[in-house]
C-alpha cells in the first residue's frame, strides 16, 4: 500500500499531460458509431467495485486491479455512480442509512457483466446481506442478480477467468492475511494462495492463525479500540514471526488496520494487495 | 450506549488486556480446545451431525409447547413434581418454599448456569441455607465469590496458585501447589457434604420427553453424588433444553462432549426417570422439576429462535477473538461470549447490555464453529439493527450515518467530500501516514497509524485515462477461456 | 395444587401462543439421524472397545468366564489389603462372603454389572434399580463393571435405541460409565478420580451370560 519510499505508487506527478495513463497500454481500437469504442465479442468485461477505502486511500490498488485484469484480456470500466456498498452503516444496524446507499450502489453497476471488488469483504456485503436488505423490496430482483455476478480480485481470476499461469515475478518471502469475510462469507482461500504459488520467485510462508480477526471489524475498531488494538497486535506478531519480507492481502480495510499497526509499532514490512504483488511484478 | 454500563464494560475489558497471565491462559485454553475441533472433524462426519443436531433441536424448539407439556407429564407419571416458573423469581421461590418446607439446612448443587442466571444461590443463602457448589471449576470461583469466565470451564482464568490460596483458606490450612493434591482436598471436603446434604440441586443438559427422564452429562462424578445423595432431588432446568427421546440425544452426544471436553464422551451420562422406586435401595425419595421461562419464551415465534438450540458446548467461546482478548467476566452475565453476547440481550433487554451486541469484530468464527449451526453473527448483526430502530443509537452515530447516505447516493458530492477530506487530512500527514488525527478517527490513531487521503482518489485517476486505453487487449499470462 | 394446574395452563399457552401453533403433536416428525456409524463384526467390536477402555485409562481385560473376574478381584483384595467388597447382592460370591457390604459409602471397591458396553466410545451403561444401587460404581474410589461380550453393541446411538427400545417403564437411574472420574478445572491439568471413582476395572466376559440379573428387556434391541 505504502511503499518504502514513503509516498503511493502509481500517481501521476501534477504536471503530468492530460491524457497520460499511468496504466494499461494505449491502443487503437474499432468505435462505433458514436464513437465509443467497441470491443470484440466473447472479452470479458468486468466492472471494477474500488470499494470507499480504496477510493480514497488506496487507488494504487484499484490501478493494480485494473492492470492485471487488463493484462489477462479483460475489459475493464469503472462506474462512476458508485460509492460505498453501505457496508459501514449496515454493521452498526443503521439500516435505512445503508439500504440507501446500496440502492444506489445497485443501480451504479445495473449495466455490469461481471463486478470485481478489490475488497473481500465488499464483495461479501453484496453477495451475502443485499439479497436480504432487499428483502420485499423493489430493488430485490436487482440487488439479487447483482449479488451473483460480484466477485472478489482472486475469486475472479482463478474461479472466472481461471488463470493458469502468471508472468510475474516476485524475489522474497510472503505471508498472507484471510479476512474474515473473504474467507467464512465468500468461501475464498485458496484462490490467493493459488496466484500467489504462480509468482515466480515467491515463497510463501503461511501465517499462524491465519483465520484469526485482524480486529478491524468496521466501526468496532474505533467503538472497542482496546479490544481492537489487542487483537491486532497478536496478528501483528504472528506475522513478524513468519519472517516474510511482505504481507499481501485480500481486504482493504483488514491491510489498513494491520499496516497501521505495523508502522506504530516501527516495523517497516510492506503491506500489499494481491492486485500489487501481481502488478508490480508483472513481467513486460 | 449507556455511560455507565459503557465504563463498566470498558473497566473490565481494560482489567482483562491489561493481564498478561490471564491473556495467557485464556490464549492456551482457545488453542487447546482448537485441536479438538480438528481432531472431532477429522474422525466424524462433521457437517451431517451439526446439520442432524439443528435438525433435531430446531424441531424440539419448534414445537416446544407440546414437549414441554409431555416432559412435565412423564416426569409427573415417574413420581416427580414439576412447577412451571415463567421469571427467575417465580423459579428461586418454588426452590426456596420447597427448601424451607423441607427444613434444609445444607445444599449441594451440580453446575447448573441456570441457576447462575436466575440467582439462586444468593437467594437461598439470604434464607440462612447454606449452599455449597460441587463442581470443582464452580467451587474455585463461588470462594473466589466470581462470576463464570467460561460456560463450560468456569474457573479456567484461575492460575494454580490461586486456586491453591482459595482452596487452602477453606482448607484451614496450607495445601500444596498441586492439581492432584488439590483435587484430593476437594474430593474430602465435598464427600461430606453431599452426605450431609438435604437437598441436591442440578441443571439439566436435555429433558427427554417421551419419557419424562432428565439426563446430565459430567465428568467429575459431583453431579450424580448430588442427585444420588441428598434425599431430596431438584432439576432447574430452562425450558428448551428438551429432546423429543432417547434417540434424539444420539448426534447431540456426539458433538458435545468433543466440543465441551474435547473427549469422544464424557466420563458420565446419566438419566433419572423419576425419584427412587419402590425396592430400590439408594436414590432420593422425591424429584422436583422446576422449568423455567425467565424471557425464553419471548424468543419463541420471533426471528430469534434457532438462539433456543443452543447445547451450551462452549464452542464459540473457544473460537471468538473477542473472548480470546477479553474472557467471560467482561460480558456481565452468566453466559458469556458470542451466545452470551446474543442471549442475555434477549433474555434481559437491549437496555441493560447495548454494549454485547458491538463488542464482536463480526468474524464469523462462531457461526462457522456452532454445534447446533445457529446464526450468532447473523443475530448480532441483527441486534444491532433492532437497538438502533428502538433508539439506542447515539445521536452522533445516527447523525453520521444519515450524512453518510445522502453523500453516497451523490457521486459528485462524493467526490467533493474526498477532496475535502484530503484537504483536512494533509496538515496531519507526515511520511505518508497520519500518527494523530481529532475525534472519532483519534480512537484509531491512539495506537495505529492511518494512511494519507489519496492526493488523487481513484474515481479522478480513472477519469483522467485516455479512451482508447480502456480496451487495452491482453498481454500476458494464460487462462482457459470459457 | 389448583394453582399449579393454573400455571401450567399458562406457562404452555404463552409458548403456544408465541409459536402460533395449535396444540397437539408436532405437524412433522422427529428429524432422525440416517446410520452413519460403521459396521463391525463381533471381533472387532471387542478390540475396539478394549482399545478405547485401555485409552481411558481403564484396566480392561476379557475373560472366559464370571468366575475368572471374580478371582481376579479376590487377588485385587488381596494385594490392595479390601477390608470390603462393595456390590449388589446377587453379585456376590461365596469367596467375598466375609467381606461383602451391601452398601458402598466406606468400601474401597464396588462391583456392578453393565447392562450394555459401547464400543466406538468405550462406555459401559448400567441400571439401577432394586438391590443394584447407583452408589456401587460411584462412591468406592475403584470399581469393577462386568459385561457379557454379546452386550457389546458398536455405537452410542446402539445404546440409546436399546434404551428406547424398553419402552415407558425405565428404571429410576440410568448410568453411562466411560473411564475413571476427572476434571482439568485447576489450571487445565488433568486429574483422574475426583468425586467419582479414579480405578476402573473392566472384565468383558466372553463365554457365558452374567448370571441371571432382574433386568428385563429384549436382549438383542441395539445391538448393531
Amino acid at each position: 500500500m505504502i511503499d518504502a519510499s514513503g509516498g503511493p505508487l502509481y500517481e501521476l506527478p501534477d504536471d503530468a499531460p492530460p491524457g497520460a495513463s499511468p496504466v494499461g497500454q494505449p491502443r487503437a481500437a474499432a468505435r462505433d458509431d458514436r464513437g465509443r469504442p467497441t470491443t470484440s465479442v466473447g472479452r470479458p468485461r468486468a466492472a471494477l467495485m474500488i470499494t470507499c477505502l480504496g477510493d480514497a486511500l488506496f487507488p494504487a490498488v484499484g490501478l493494480a486491479a485494473v492492470k492485471v485484469l487488463e493484462k489477462l484480456g479483460v475489459a475493464v470500466d469503472f462506474p462512476g455512480g458508485q460509492t460505498c456498498c453501505g457496508q459501514p452503516a449496515f454493521n452498526s444496524g443503521y439500516r435505512d442509512d445503508a439500504r440507501r446507499a446500496a440502492r444506489a450502489f445497485v443501480r451504479a453497476f445495473a449495466g455490469s457483466q461481471s463486478v470485481v471488488s478489490v475488497s473481500g469483504s465488499c464483495a461479501a456485503m453484496v453477495r451475502e446481506h443485499y439479497p436480504r436488505l432487499f428483502a420485499g423490496q423493489p430493488e430485490e430482483a436487482a440487488a439479487t442478480a447483482l449479488a451473483a455476478r460480484t466477485y472478489e480480485f482472486s475469486e475472479y481470476l482463478v474461479d472466472v477467468l481461471q488463470v493458469e499461469n502468471l508472468p510475474v515475478a516476485f524475489k522474497g518471502k510472503a505471508t498472507m492475511h484471510h479476512s474474515c469475510h473473504t474467507l467464512r462469507l465468500l468461501g475464498v482461500a485458496e484462490q490467493p494462495e493459488r496466484l500467489l504459488q504462480m509468482v515466480d520467485g515467491l515463497e510463501y510462508v503461511p501465517l499462524a492463525r491465519a483465520r484469526d480477526c485482524c480486529g478491524f471489524g468496521g466501526t468496532f475498531a474505533v467503538k472497542m479500540p482496546a479490544i481492537s488494538t489487542a487483537m491486532v497486535d497478536e496478528k501483528v506478531d504472528h506475522i513478524l514471526e513468519t519472517g516474510a519480507d511482505v504481507l499481501v492481502g485480500l481486504d482493504m480495510s483488514c491491510l489498513m488496520n494491520i499496516d497501521g499497526r505495523l508502522r506504530r509499532r516501527g516495523c517497516a514490512m510492506p503491506v500489499k494487495h494481491l492486485a500489487e504483488v501481481l502488478a508490480e511484478g508483472w513481467r513486460a | 450506549m449507556s455511560r455507565a454500563t459503557r465504563a463498566a464494560f470498558d473497566e473490565q475489558v481494560g482489567r482483562a488486556l491489561g493481564d498478561a497471565t490471564l491473556q495467557e491462559v485464556i490464549r492456551d485454553g482457545q488453542d487447546f480446545m482448537q485441536v479438538f475441533h480438528e481432531q472431532a472433524r477429522g474422525e466424524l462426519d462433521w457437517p451431517a451431525l451439526l446439520d442432524q443436531v439443528e435438525a433435531v433441536r430446531s424441531h424440539t424448539v419448534e414445537n416446544l409447547d407440546y414437549y414441554v407439556d409431555q416432559f412435565a407429564a412423564n416426569v409427573e407419571k415417574r413420581g416427580g413434581v414439576v412447577y412451571f416458573a415463567a421469571t427467575a423469581q417465580e423459579a428461586r421461590a418454588h426452590v426456596l418454599a420447597l427448601a424451607r418446607q423441607r427444613s434444609a439446612k445444607l445444599i449441594v448443587k451440580a453446575k447448573s448456569l441456570l441457576t447462575e442466571e436466575i440467582g439462586l444461590n444468593a437467594a437461598l443463602e439470604a434464607a440462612g441455607i447454606e449452599v455449597v457448589e460441587t463442581d470443582l471449576g464452580e467451587v474455585i470461583i463461588q470462594l473466589a465469590h466470581e462470576k463464570p469466565f467460561h460456560i463450560v470451564a468456569p474457573a479456567i482464568h484461575k492460575s494454580l496458585e490461586q486456586i491453591r490460596v482459595l482452596l487452602s483458606a477453606a482448607a484451614g490450612e496450607e495445601l500444596p501447589a498441586d492439581p492432584a493434591a488439590l483435587t484430593a482436598f476437594a474430593r474430602r471436603f465435598l464427600r461430606e457434604k453431599f452426605f450431609a446434604a438435604d437437598i441436591g440441586i442440578s441443571g439439566c443438559n436435555f429433558g427427554v420427553a417421551s419419557t419424562g427422564s432428565v439426563v446430565l452429562v459430567t465428568n467429575e462424578g459431583n453431579g450424580r453424588m448430588t442427585t444420588t445423595l441428598p434425599k431430596t432431588h431438584v432439576v432447574v432446568m430452562g425450558m428448551e433444553r428438551l429432546v423429543p427421546d432417547f434417540e434424539s440425544l444420539e448426534p447431540i452426544l456426539a458433538v458435545l462432549p468433543w466440543m465441551g471436553g474435547g473427549t469422544r464422551m464424557t466420563s458420565y451420562v446419566t438419566a433419572i426417570s423419576g425419584p427412587r422406586q419402590a425396592g430400590d435401595e439408594d436414590g432420593p425419595e422425591e424429584l422436583h422439576v422446576v422449568i423455567v421461562d425467565n424471557g425464553r419464551s419471548a424468543i419463541l415465534g420471533g426471528k430469534y429462535q434457532k438462539i433456543l438450540n443452543c447445547i451450551r458446548c462452549g464452542a464459540c467461546l473457544d473460537v471468538c477473538p473477542v473472548y480470546r482478548k477479553i474472557g467471560g467476566h467482561a460480558y456481565g452475565a452468566a453466559y458469556s461470549g458470542p451466545i452470551g453476547a446474543v442471549l442475555t440481550p434477549l433474555l434481559d433487554g437491549f437496555q441493560h447490555h447495548p454494549e454485547l451486541p458491538y463488542a464482536s469484530s463480526l468474524c464469523g468464527a462462531c457461526s462457522e464453529i456452532c454445534s447446533a449451526r445457529i446464526p450468532l453473527a447473523d443475530y448480532l448483526l441483527e441486534l444491532r439493527a433492532d437497538m438502533v430502530r428502538l433508539g439506542s443509537g447515539s445521536g452522533a452515530w445516527q447523525f453520521g450515518f444519515r450524512g453518510f447516505a445522502e453523500t453516497a447516493v451523490r457521486p459528485r458530492v462524493w467526490d467533493a467530500a474526498e477532496r475535502l477530506a484530503g484537504v483536512v487530512a494533509r496538515p496531519l500527514t507526515a511520511g505518508g501516514a497520519i500518527r494523530w488525527a481529532p475525534g472519532l478517527p483519534g480512537l484509531w490513531t491512539r495506537t495505529r497509524d492511518l494512511p494519507a487521503v489519496a492526493r488523487q482518489s481513484f474515481r479522478r485517476l480513472w477519469r483522467r485515462r485516455p479512451s482508447d486505453a480502456r480496451d487495452g487487449e491482453g498481454t500476458g499470462g494464460t487462462r482457459r477461456l470459457p | 395444587m389448583g394453582r399449579g394446574r393454573v400455571e401450567r395452563a399458562a406457562f404452555l399457552e404463552t409458548l403456544r401462543r408465541q409459536l402460533h401453533r395449535a396444540p397437539g403433536p408436532p405437524a412433522s416428525p422427529v428429524p432422525r439421524s440416517p446410520a452413519t456409524q460403521r459396521t463391525l463384526d463381533d471381533q472387532e467390536r471387542l478390540a475396539l472397545f478394549v482399545a478405547r477402555l485401555q485409552a481411558l485409562g481403564v484396566m480392561a481385560s476379557v475373560v472366559p468366564a464370571l468366575e475368572d473376574a471374580q478371582a481376579a478381584i479376590e487377588r485385587l483384595a488381596l494385594d490392595r489389603g479390601w477390608l470390603s467388597i462393595s456390590c449388589a447382592a446377587p453379585l456376590r460370591w461365596p469367596a467375598i462372603a466375609d467381606r461383602w457390604k451391601a452398601d458402598p459409602r466406606e468400601a474401597p471397591f464396588g462391583l456392578a454389572e453393565a447392562e450394555l458396553a459401547v464400543a466406538e466410545t468405550g462406555t459401559l451403561l448400567l441400571t439401577n434399580h432394586g438391590p443394584f444401587r447407583r452408589g456401587h460404581s460411584l462412591l468406592p474410589p475403584s470399581i469393577g463393571l462386568v459385561v457379557p461380550r454379546a452386550r457389546i453393541v458398536t455405537g452410542f446411538g446402539d445404546a440409546l435405541r436399546w434404551i428406547a427400545a424398553q419402552g415407558p417403564e425405565l428404571p429410576a437411574c440410568l448410568s453411562f460409565i466411560t473411564g475413571p472420574s476427572n476434571t482439568a478445572d485447576i489450571a487445565s491439568v488433568q486429574v483422574v478420580g475426583v468425586h467419582g471413582p479414579g480405578e476402573v476395572f473392566v472384565w468383558v466376559v466372553a463365554n457365558d451370560e452374567v448370571e441371571e440379573s432382574s433386568t428385563d428387556g429384549p436382549a438383542d434391541a441395539g445391538r448393531a
